[in-house]
């Protein structure tokens, strides 16, 4: 149902033209951290609508990982920096690897 | 015990005397081996030296601290390490400050009934972030590397006795901050959430 399956191109499109930051911030599983929380850590600190949150979430819960943010290596920085304030596990990359 | 709900403006549970001198005996604790992991070696001046020159950012010995201040980076150990020294200090304070903050707020008494835990909504997302660093303290220490792990601790035939005192802390923790959570999120999504420190941009402050 292409109605339904718009909204997630859009999503994958913003994922790919962030590619060109050279930095990304990753956020990792844990057996830990619940659901809710991640979620809200996702939709007040990034500023995330609820849905992009809920599937960066669900991202990192089901595939191991996601990409969180992307920029220069400073924002990226702040961003770990945050997530381990928060409890997340998260890591800075090059962007690409 | 009873999971947080609204009430006059700030996030109400209610908890027994034990369970609130049990939890808040975690927080402190977790807080000093933060604070043991940073201190040198008692009277030894040259070890005193060493961690006035850069121990606070070295990389933590016990896994349940490398834990709450984890690697920046998987294979760059040079951008780890920068990392460390740029944020660890900081990164240390703040969440020593959350878990004793959380252990004030389960040892004072301001609600209405004397089993009240009352958390403020600007403390809230300091407590929430020392809940979690207890639980991932003590789901290193109990060796949860796995989601399957994390559920089969609660099968106490399976846990060792000297490991239940850990589960049943873990649990209570876990129920508690599913219930805090579940209402900053909805407050958030509302537009009434307190964010102190980086509020997104065009969020109303109040």
């Amino acid at each position: 149902m292409p109605v339904i399956a718009e909204p997630e191109q859009r999503v994958e499109e913003s994922t790919e033209a962030a590619v060109a930051d050279p930095w990304v911030t990753i956020v990792w599983n844990d057996p830990v951290n619940l659901m809710t929380y991640v979620t809200y850590v996702f939709e007040t600190y990034f500023g995330h609508p609820p849905a992009k949150a809920e599937k960066l979430m669900r991202q990192v819960h089901e595939q191991g990982r996601a990409v969180v943010s992307s920029g220069s290596l400073e924002t990226m920085e702040l961003d770990v920096q945050a997530m381990h304030g928060f409890g997340l596990w998260a890591t800075l990359q090059r962007s690409g690897q | 015990m009873k999971p947080f709900r609204r009430a006059r403006g700030a996030y109400v549970a209610r908890l027994t005397d034990d369970e609130r001198a049990v939890l808040a005996a975690a927080a402190t604790d977790v807080a000093s081996m933060l604070a043991a992991d940073e201190a040198p070696q008692a009277g030894d001046l040259l070890a005193g030296l060493a961690h006035d020159l850069g121990r606070s950012t070295a990389r933590p010995d016990d896994p349940a601290v490398r834990r709450l201040l984890p690697d920046a980076s998987r294979d760059d150990e040079e951008l780890a390490a920068e990392f460390r020294r740029l944020t660890q200090a900081d990164l240390r304070a703040s969440k020593s400050a959350g878990l004793l903050l959380l252990a004030r707020v389960l040892t004072e008494r301001p609600g209405k009934r004397p089993s009240e835990v009352v958390v403020e909504r600007a403390d809230a997302r300091a407590v929430a972030s020392a809940v979690t660093d207890i639980r991932l303290v003590i789901a290193e220490r109990l060796g949860i590397r796995t989601d399957e792990q994390a559920e089969a601790i609660y099968d106490l035939d399976a846990v060792p006795a000297a490991a239940r005192q850990l589960v049943a802390i873990y649990g209570a923790l876990s129920w508690m901050q599913e219930s805090l959570v579940g209402l900053m999120l909805d407050d958030a999504r509302a537009g009434v959430d307190v964010t102190p420190q980086s509020p997104p941009p065009g969020e109303p402050s109040g």
